[in-house]
């Protein structure tokens, strides 16, 4: 299995509406190793299809955790409030497990829970924040799935280790130019597939895209 | 580095605690789990072990619950499926019951002096 999707490197997911982003990290969700926590929304706004035990709160994971359960749609009222709080929990269970229990986080629709802004004092985009800095010290990997990586943080995006890019508008594109995204690339790979790109710039897998099952 | 399981790094205090505020819903379709398995679910159950009748011949713990033992030994099952617990347990607290409201509107003989002139 590739080191992206077992490593607890941070890996940001951007693209257009419907072209096969969120899929991927479905598929990432549900095999990977890790203990993989969906931060899902309620209502109309809520990822489908995600597996895992339906939790409502910090103490919904801890029973969970108590039954050795590994994967979690956690569908949070309010996201903004939950981040906060679960980064909080994370950073205690790493702690207790001394960094040996491996984590995942997924942020679908990241630019909402960590919008761009210059204020100070925004806690659920320093919680963000914290988990794609410091997450990897701990064990945890942090997932974001964003089809606005101009609207989401821009220090949180920076430190995605991975980004794995799928088709986008042009504005889009312009905007994100000085991470040198290989467009070409993008735009020529097959339907519903991405291009897996390192921090650094380079291209580490061509094609990417999730199994049937997931889509 | 040897990895742990998650419930190595939540407590008991800790989950008993939040079990209130933290409602758990385990979503049937979501986990894959039908409402068929719900109603045959053997789990959880007390092991064969904690049965008193392993012995040969014990007449106060044998009997019935040493066929039970043994058809649980040949069906490979510890528990019985929930649905018969739910029916079970119904007809049960039902006769029990009964029982209760048969003494109760009985001749009453406990309590009351007959007043023989």
């Amino acid at each position: 299995m590739s080191e992206w999707w077992v490593d607890a490197n941070s890996l940001a997911s951007l693209g257009a509406s419907q072209v096969g982003k969120t899929s991927v990290v479905r598929e990432l969700h549900a095999e990977t190793s890790r203990v993989s926590i969906w931060l899902n929304e309620t209502g109309d706004e809520r990822v489908g299809n995600v597996t895992g035990k339906r939790v409502r709160s910090t103490g919904g994971l801890k029973s969970g955790f108590a039954e050795d359960v590994r994967r979690y749609n956690f569908l949070s009222r309010d996201r903004r409030s939950d981040v906060v709080g679960l980064q909080e929990w994370l950073w205690s269970v790493a702690e207790r497990a001394d960094r040996r229990l491996p984590l995942q986080v997924v942020i679908d629709e990241a630019h909402r829970a960590a919008p761009q802004t210059n204020a100070d004092g925004v806690p659920h985009r320093d919680a963000v924040r914290k988990l794609s800095k410091e997450g990897i010290k701990r064990n945890i990997k942090l997932v974001l799935i964003t089809q606005d990586p101009v609207a989401i943080d821009k220090q949180a995006l920076r430190q995605m280790k991975y980004r794995l890019v799928f088709p986008m508008a042009n504005e889009q594109w312009d905007a994100l130019s000085k991470y040198g995204f290989r467009r070409d690339l993008v735009e020529d790979a097959p339907e519903y597939t991405g291009v897996l790109h390192h921090q650094t710039g380079g291209v580490l897998q061509d094609e990417v895209r999730a199994k049937e099952k997931y889509a | 580095m040897e990895e742990v399981n998650p419930s190595d790094v939540v407590d008991g205090d800790a989950v008993a605690g939040d079990q209130a505020g933290g409602e758990v819903d385990s979503g049937a379709e979501e986990s894959g789990r039908s409402i068929r398995e719900y109603l045959f679910a053997t789990e959880p159950n007390p092991p064969l072990e904690s049965n008193a009748v392993e012995s040969l011949i014990d007449l106060e713990n044998g009997g019935l619950p040493r066929v039970a033992r043994g058809l649980k030994k040949i069906a490979r099952v510890e528990g019985q499926p929930a649905v018969l617990d739910v029916a079970l347990g119904l007809l049960e607290e039902f006769v029990s019951r009964s029982d209760l409201e048969f003494e109760l509107d009985g001749d009453g003989d406990g309590g009351e002096m007959e007043i023989v002139e």
